[in-house]
């Protein structure tokens, strides 16, 4: 019974917290747009008469004052209209939703493929503590976090992709075309992973009741796993809800590199192009994903460890 | 990222009991391995940076469209009076390497060092208020690091134009929100133990007890954040140049650097290999001398 | 750390819960992919695929925004009263045209033709679509190319009359991207530019993906005989770096706007091969001679057009895909050429001389602006001729920005100093020698009345002779007060697979695919 009002308070407070996130984060997007200079000029093109001027102006309340237009900037967004995209030609909230599937795709396989060789190295660099397995293992991981994302892309392509002809540059409809961009992401989720695991394998390990267990003769394997594992899984857990935000947005130069069609390359080409709604729509969009994952997370670890709802 | 761990494993810390076994500490008086490479990799790095122009005659931005394309001295076709070969404008790359260290290196110390601040400023602030306060900053924090850094980033730059200043300031908004958030909760804690209670009832001003009590109980978790934050600062410069909108073109730049040798990949692999080893060996340095100080400081673990 | 059973079962929960969300999360991407992306060449048999690093931005192809990916893209699927072909105007759905008086054209058109939904073509559907440019409502990016029309009127179902108000001598040209469109099935969608659109052109449309790719299936009853391939797709891939792996991948067949550092590995490549035209287009710097400042100084730019080594830019940065302008932006192919002009030739000391004659003994700072990825190596070009102008004396500080940034600081006059652009001839000067007169719709950098006279007069009137005259003594004018800087006539490079035979480069930068075929089985 109390444990049932925990978890439901803890959720509760939890959950308040997101639309006062947006709002912050509506604001600061709100405040960088219209602090850079004239809106209007940057969204039409140089021909606009100013007829064309004043009618954009009008039509979007640039001629009344901040707090108006944050208003109904905010009131429209609530909404789900982020503008219209006069390069993408239909509405900026439509081309984000569109690009987010592929963006959630390479982030869902980076993190399955990441925990599954995380764990797995993690479990191996342990159990080989000190030893040159786990000094070689040990150096992969802090490699992976080292590299430029886009490096070890560019890498990876040329010799994948060129020299050997092995597997497609770029394949939003190939499974094979998944892998590249795949391996490039997840390489920067194993280390964390596997560091993680490691540690917490390491620490089962040296469990006083393991040797208990060892002396009573039961097969000490299957508890080292089992156990390690537990102990494990929160940070783990934690780890991956902090991963996954930087994941969506972070793929940013990933996506670029293989050209991947996600919603962070659409960032990166919106701004480039100065297409200020999708700009705004995808910056939005993908902090409230991200909120919501770790809103997710958060409730996972709160089940799981009731320790977490304390705080 | 390590930072992220440190994070993760930095709640694990706080959270969990105190391990029924601890192994005893044995290396206690020989340096770590971790601390020994990657101090000597940033030393390296750093005096690469400060003594460049005794390390290198070239000047990394003068242009011989002539010489363009050279590869390494040891490649057929290199030269030595390009050590590593030139660019696609045949400017030396040796010496765009040493001195976009200069860059590489001060711009994420300074991002860093501002957020640093900013950020553990604004941690003792908040774990000081009440909760109005402490919820405002929160949430601004949340809202930071829901937003991801490079599209930020980026927009800032696109929007405000690029200069060295201006990618410094870009950098540590995206930074600070780390130290707050992590040092929120020790500074809560440590504010709320006895002897901090009794110093302020026997009339020590605040900023007494926030000097004297507080700061050295966070003194390592800030050092040890602000180093693998210099990682990261250092890989999120090299992609902002690598797209255009980092260090500005008249200055050498790892990103750039990587930028320009993208386009010549087939036939010039050095122009991108060379200046993504240096940032990767940098951030390596990076990460290994934090991974060793965060277990000096934390023997735990 | 102390567990029990129960905390155990809800740690597999816990996991369980966690890997079903991350699976969820995969499926949701996998099961949109699948929803999202139509099988190309499902009808069988081969399939070219091109791509280029842009598309059009619209599918409506009488609307804004319509560049050199809209004109590729619409004409696969859409013919034109005429085309222009080997240098003269040939008949497309008009058999032929005659000048009826200078202010009427008369058109008799094509018989037996029919859209691809079945609905016939005839006058009406001309004068429909000439009308729907002209609408000031629709904004077509074409209706700028018919400034002088009046009217349209259909004499009978096969004949139709233009009336213009002045002589148009670019009515022809403008008629090569006048795509007819259907009046019944444009009015079945409210009048609104349909999503599934048909046309009369070799090919017929079956799918767009914005920013990705179009999908064209080939027309067996195309009154020019059916296009060699089933199916065409034309792929957007922006990265040249993408577009180019995947090409040597065998992913893509014509690869257009190959970059330039990576002409040579193609060149290699066994199963590919590298086309190129030169194109009637110039690369240029411009100046802001508006503002004052030393670009005001004629001095000053014939200077600086002594102080940059094309040569050597040619042979390094572009290598040697282009060639110099010759003291114009015209080339040889282009009405108003003038044979007498040639390039400024590299002489820094002529440089400095200049300079100081015109009281920059010492140079002076500067500013080159230009767009990142839009002209071949622009980027690279603004940051080398800053270091050329730095030898005489002149600081340039190169400022690349994108070039949606960049375009709108032309546009809005911001852009000076000096800043590279490409100009392109649109097939005829009376539609190009716009930007360097006062009358620009690009920005204001310019205000000679001489030259503004001499192109006035070159465009109102239908004798060839005289415009070309005329259009000689501009070249001329602009040459001698160094009114831009001189660069080079681009050519553009494809990256063409072995399979593919029948493709012709074309020095307009536009593309025709019907008589292209692919050996070999489908991509």
């Amino acid at each position: 019974m109390g444990k049932r009002t925990d978890v439901l308070s803890f959720a509760a407070k939890r959950m308040i917290r997101v639309p006062v996130v947006l709002l912050f984060v509506m604001t600061v997007v709100f405040g960088l747009v219209h602090s850079a200079g004239n809106v209007v000029d940057q969204l039409l093109p140089p021909e606009a008469t100013a007829e064309q001027r004043a009618e954009l102006t009008r039509q979007l309340d640039l001629d009344k004052p901040l707090w108006a237009q944050f208003g109904s900037f905010l009131a429209r967004s609530l909404q789900g209209d982020f503008g219209f995209s006069v390069f993408y030609h239909s509405p900026a909230t439509s081309i984000v939703l569109e690009r987010l599937p592929a963006s959630l795709m390479l982030a869902g396989l980076s993190i399955m493929v990441a925990i599954g060789i995380g764990i797995g190295l993690g479990i191996l660099s342990a159990v080989r503590a000190g030893r040159f397995a786990d000094v070689l293992i040990n150096a992969v991981a802090v490699l992976g976090q080292s590299m430029p994302s886009f490096w070890l892309g560019q890498m990876l392509i040329l010799v994948f992709a060129v020299k050997f002809q092995l597997l497609p540059t770029s394949g939003y409809n190939s499974l094979a075309g998944l892998v590249l961009p795949t391996l490039t992401l997840a390489a920067f989720l194993i280390p964390q992973i596997l560091l993680l695991t490691r540690t917490a394998m390491i620490e089962s390990l040296e469990q006083q009741y393991m040797l208990t267990a060892q002396a009573k003769g039961l097969p000490t394997r299957l508890l080292v796993f089992r156990h390690g594992l537990r102990n494990a899984l929160n940070p783990i857990i934690a780890s991956i809800g902090l991963q996954l935000g930087t994941l969506l947005g972070g793929a940013v130069l990933t996506e670029s590199v293989f050209g991947w069609p996600g919603v962070g390359r659409l960032g990166v080409e919106a701004i480039l192009h100065r297409d200020l709604p999708v700009v705004v729509a995808t910056v939005v969009l993908l902090a409230l994903v991200v909120m919501l994952t770790n809103l997710a997370v958060d409730l996972l670890s709160a089940a799981i460890d009731p320790r977490v709802r304390v705080s | 990222m390590f930072v992220d761990q440190s994070l993760a494993l930095a709640a694990v810390d706080d959270k969990r009991a105190q391990p029924a076994a601890a192994p005893p500490p044995r290396r206690r008086h020989r340096i770590r391995p971790s601390l020994a490479v990657g101090g000597g990799i940033l030393i390296v790095f750093a005096l690469a940076a400060v003594f460049a122009p005794l390390l290198t005659s070239w000047d990394p931005m003068a242009q011989d469209l002539e010489a363009r394309l050279s590869p390494p001295a040891w490649v057929d076709g290199g030269s030595s009076t390009h050590l590593l070969g030139t660019d696609s404008f045949g400017r030396d790359i040796f010496s765009q390497l040493l001195y976009g260290a200069r860059y590489s290196i001060g711009v994420a110390c300074a991002s860093t060092l501002i957020a640093g601040l900013v950020g553990v400023a604004l941690a003792l602030i908040a774990g000081y208020s009440n909760r109005w306060t402490s919820g405002l900053i929160m949430r601004s924090v949340d809202a930071m690091q829901s937003l991801p850094p490079v599209l930020v980033a980026l927009m800032v730059a696109a929007l405000f134009g690029n200069s060295v200043v201006k990618l410094t300031l870009v950098l540590a908004v995206t930074a600070w929100p780390t130290y707050t958030r992590i040092l929120f909760n020790v500074v809560r804690s440590v504010r709320e133990q006895d002897f901090v209670s009794a110093s302020i009832a026997t009339g020590q001003r605040p900023l007494n007890v926030v000097v004297s009590h507080i700061l050295p109980n966070v003194a390592s978790s800030i050092i040890v954040i602000t180093t693998l934050q210099i990682g990261r600062m250092v890989l999120l410069e090299a992609g902002l140049s690598f797209l255009g909108l980092g260090v500005p073109l008249t200055s050498p730049a790892w990103g750039t650097m990587l930028a320009d040798g993208q386009k010549y990949i087939h036939t010039d692999v050095y122009l991108s290999l060379l200046p993504g080893l240096a940032v990767t060996l940098l951030v390596v340095g990076v990460n290994l001398f934090g991974e060793g100080l965060r277990r000096t400081l934390n023997p735990r673990n | 750390m102390a567990t029990s059973g129960g905390t155990s079962s809800k740690n597999r929960r816990g996991v369980l819960r966690l890997v079903g969300y991350v699976a969820a999360a995969m499926m949701v991407g996998a099961g949109s992919t699948a929803c999202m992306s139509p099988g190309s060449g499902d009808a069988g048999g081969s399939t070219l695929v091109f791509a280029e690093g842009t598309g059009p931005s619209s599918i409506d192809p009488l609307g804004p925004g319509i560049t050199g990916p809209g004109l590729r893209a619409w004409r696969q699927m859409y013919d034109t009263l005429v085309w222009f072909e080997d240098g003269k105007f040939v008949p497309q759905l008009a058999t032929s045209w005659k000048t009826v008086d200078p202010l009427t054209w008369e058109f008799t058109l094509r018989e037996n033709v029919k859209f691809h939904n079945g609905e016939p073509f005839d006058a009406n559907a001309v004068k429909f679509t000439m009308d729907r440019i002209l609408d000031p409502a629709q904004n077509a990016t074409q209706r700028s190319r018919f400034g002088t029309v009046d009217s349209v009127e259909v004499v009978d179902a096969t004949t139709v009359r233009i009336h213009t108000k002045k002589p148009s001598p670019v009515l022809l040209l403008g008629l090569t991207q006048a795509f007819i469109v259907p009046p019944k099935h444009t009015a079945e969608n409210g009048g609104k530019a349909p999503d599934e659109p048909v046309g009369t052109g070799p090919f017929k449309f079956v799918s767009w993906r914005q920013g990705e790719k179009i999908s064209f299936t080939a027309n067996e009853d195309y009154w020019g005989g059916a296009p060699k391939v089933q199916n065409l797709e034309m792929r957007v891939i922006p990265d040249d770096a993408t577009r180019l792996d995947s090409f040597m991948a065998g992913e893509v067949d014509i690869n257009m706007n190959l970059p330039i550092s990576t002409i040579d590995t193609v060149k290699r490549h066994e199963e590919a091969s590298v086309m190129h035209e030169f194109s009637r287009a110039a690369l240029l710097l411009e100046f802001d001679t508006t503002h004052g400042g030393p670009m005001a100084d004629p001095l000053v730019r014939q200077a600086l057009n002594y102080a940059v080594d094309k040569e050597a830019l040619i042979a390094t940065i572009l290598n040697d895909t282009q060639r110099p302008l010759d003291g114009q932006v015209e080339s040889a192919a282009s009405l108003g050429y003038n044979k007498s002009l040639s390039a400024y030739p590299y002489d820094p000391e002529k440089a400095k001389q200049l300079l100081a004659q015109a009281g920059y003994p010492n140079g002076f700072e500067t500013v080159i602006n230009g767009p990142i990825g839009k002209y071949p190596a622009d980027r690279d070009l603004v940051i080398a001729i800053a270091a050329q102008l730095e030898k005489v004396g002149v600081r340039a500080t190169p400022n690349v920005t994108d070039f949606g940034s960049f375009i709108q600081a032309v546009g809005a006059t911001k852009a000076g100093p000096m800043f590279l652009i490409g100009w392109y001839d649109f097939g005829d000067p009376a539609l190009s020698t716009s930007w360097f007169t006062s009358e620009s719709t690009l920005g204001q950098y310019y205000a000679d009345p001489t030259y503004d006279s001499l192109i006035a007069q070159a465009s109102s009137t239908l004798d060839v002779e005289k415009r070309q005259r005329l259009y000689e003594r501009a070249s001329q004018h602009m040459h001698d007060e160094a009114m831009a800087l001189f660069l080079t006539q681009p050519a553009m490079y494809y990256g063409v697979s072995k399979q593919v035979t029948g493709f012709v480069p074309r020095d307009d930068e536009l593309i025709t695919l019907q008589d292209v075929a692919v050996d070999g089985e489908a991509n």
